[in-house]
């Protein structure tokens, strides 16, 4: 009887903590949409104080030429306007949670203005997100261009 | 004294922890080193015993991310291993960085290999990052991109980087790769035959013709079909182009078809030596099935 009950409440435990664990993690991953989201907007105004908030201090850019930027570096391409986004379409948007760290995946179709050249191109992109404190924050930026169809 | 004794007691407490942390952190970072570090030696490997080690490694939500920008699972990277579709000659890793973040650890590198991986060809530097995850003990890779280090580009290194290109290649293969299956097909057969010549000048010119063709017995009683079939297993055309040191771009003057005629071919090109690789992804024009093309050439002398 005893190992009953312990069984009993057990399972009565699991069933409440299993759909708690779930809508945290679908809590957490319409928070991580909301900042993509909020990220790409500021990308598209040159928003250099949204930047500031939703990259974190140790962030990296690894850019579609292999090359890498720092935050401060980031902003300041912003700033200077040497990074400029015209248009940003995605396509194929997914999102991962692993407790405190979120991955985002995107196809992304950007027109943009880099050291004063256009260029449009498709980019197959990588945002790994991390919470600090309250806050996410995006902590790497990775993207790979795409192959131009011929 | 009380007081006292429990404010020191909280100062030892206080400087022990972030020291326990630390050297947990350190632990974990040597851990996912070690990791990477089996990975290298397991590519290198190659084949079934890869497989296993990948098995063990990869998490079941693994993501690939190739310099082609396409998608790979756990699945197609187990199945490349195990049938020879993924051969590594040289992986070289510089650069190093580990950055822990509780159970999740992101590791960024330089990455520097001569490999094949399900229908694409990699020679050149690339910036690599992996994502790791701690389950059941084990630190798994959950994401793996690869993004082509570009040469840096200057006005003086523009011509030479055309005269990098010049010369006559012969044509060895034409393969193309379903993105979605990494299904090889040749349209052109096993051997067929073509040049390409890409002049100092900044003219280029292509034929390529299938490995099957019949020969008509005698031009002057040809018929139709036999025009319409050897029409369908060629491909050339001429025009200028340009090259940036990783893409060519063939602005076409004149074409075989016609219809190619105007329009701009880009191609992703690796050079390794004598050999050539013109890459690109394109949907099929009758299935609509997104593939990677690739078409391999040797330098004739």
């Amino acid at each position: 009887m005893k190992w009953q009950r312990i069984a009993l409440i057990l399972i009565t435990l699991s069933l409440l903590v299993a759909p708690l664990a779930w809508s945290q993690g679908g809590n957490a991953e319409q928070k991580i949409k909301k900042l993509f989201d909020q990220l790409q907007v500021a990308e598209l105004k040159g928003d250099s104080n949204a930047l500031e908030k939703l990259c974190a201090d140790d962030y990296t850019s690894i850019r579609g030429d292999g090359s890498v930027l720092t935050k401060a570096q980031l902003i300041e391409g912003y700033k200077s306007g040497s990074i400029k986004y015209e248009t940003i379409e995605n396509k194929d948007v997914k999102i991962r949670i692993y407790g405190n760290t979120a991955i985002t995946t995107d196809l992304s179709s950007v027109k943009n203005i880099r050291d004063g050249k256009p260029r449009i191109g498709t980019n197959r992109t990588t945002r790994i997100w991390v919470k600090q404190g309250d806050n996410w924050k995006c902590i790497l930026y990775q993207t790979t261009r795409v192959p131009p169809a011929s | 004294m009380k007081p006292r004794f429990a404010i020191a007691m909280l100062l030892v407490l206080a400087l022990a922890i972030p020291a326990t942390m630390l050297a947990q952190q350190s632990k974990a970072e040597k851990e996912v080193r070690a990791v990477i570090d089996e990975l290298t030696q397991a590519n290198l490997k190659g084949d079934a015993e890869a497989a296993a080690i990948f098995d063990k490694y990869l998490g079941d939500d693994f993501v690939r991310i190739p310099p082609s920008g396409a998608i790979y699972t756990k699945a197609d990277m187990l199945d490349g291993w195990r049938t020879g579709k993924i051969k590594v000659d040289s992986l070289d890793l510089s650069d190093i960085k580990i950055h822990m973040y509780g159970n999740t650890a992101v590791a960024t590198a330089i990455s520097r290999a001569k490999s094949t991986v399900l229908g694409e060809t990699m020679s050149g530097p690339t910036r690599y990052t992996r994502v790791f995850v701690k389950r059941g003990g084990i630190w798994q890779c959950v994401l793996y991109q690869n993004t082509i280090i570009a040469p840096p580009k200057t006005e003086d290194s523009a011509t030479q980087t055309t005269n990098q290109l010049a010369g006559t290649y012969r044509l060895i293969s034409v393969k193309t790769t379903i993105v979605a299956t990494g299904e090889i097909t040749e349209p052109l057969g096993k051997a067929p035959q073509g040049y390409i010549m890409y002049g100092r000048d900044g003219r280029m010119m292509i034929l390529m013709v299938a490995e099957k063709r019949t020969k008509p017995s005698d031009l002057a009683t040809m018929t139709n079909q036999e025009r319409t079939d050897l029409f369908n297993t060629m491909l050339a055309y001429s025009g200028t182009y340009e090259f940036d040191g990783r893409t060519v771009t063939h602005h076409v003057d004149v074409s075989w078809n016609q219809f190619m005629t105007g329009t701009h071919q880009k191609r992703n090109v690796t050079l390794d030596g004598r050999k050539l690789v013109l890459a690109y992804t394109a949907p099929d024009p009758r299935t609509g099935v997104v593939s990677i093309g690739e078409i391999t050439w040797e330098k004739v002398d």
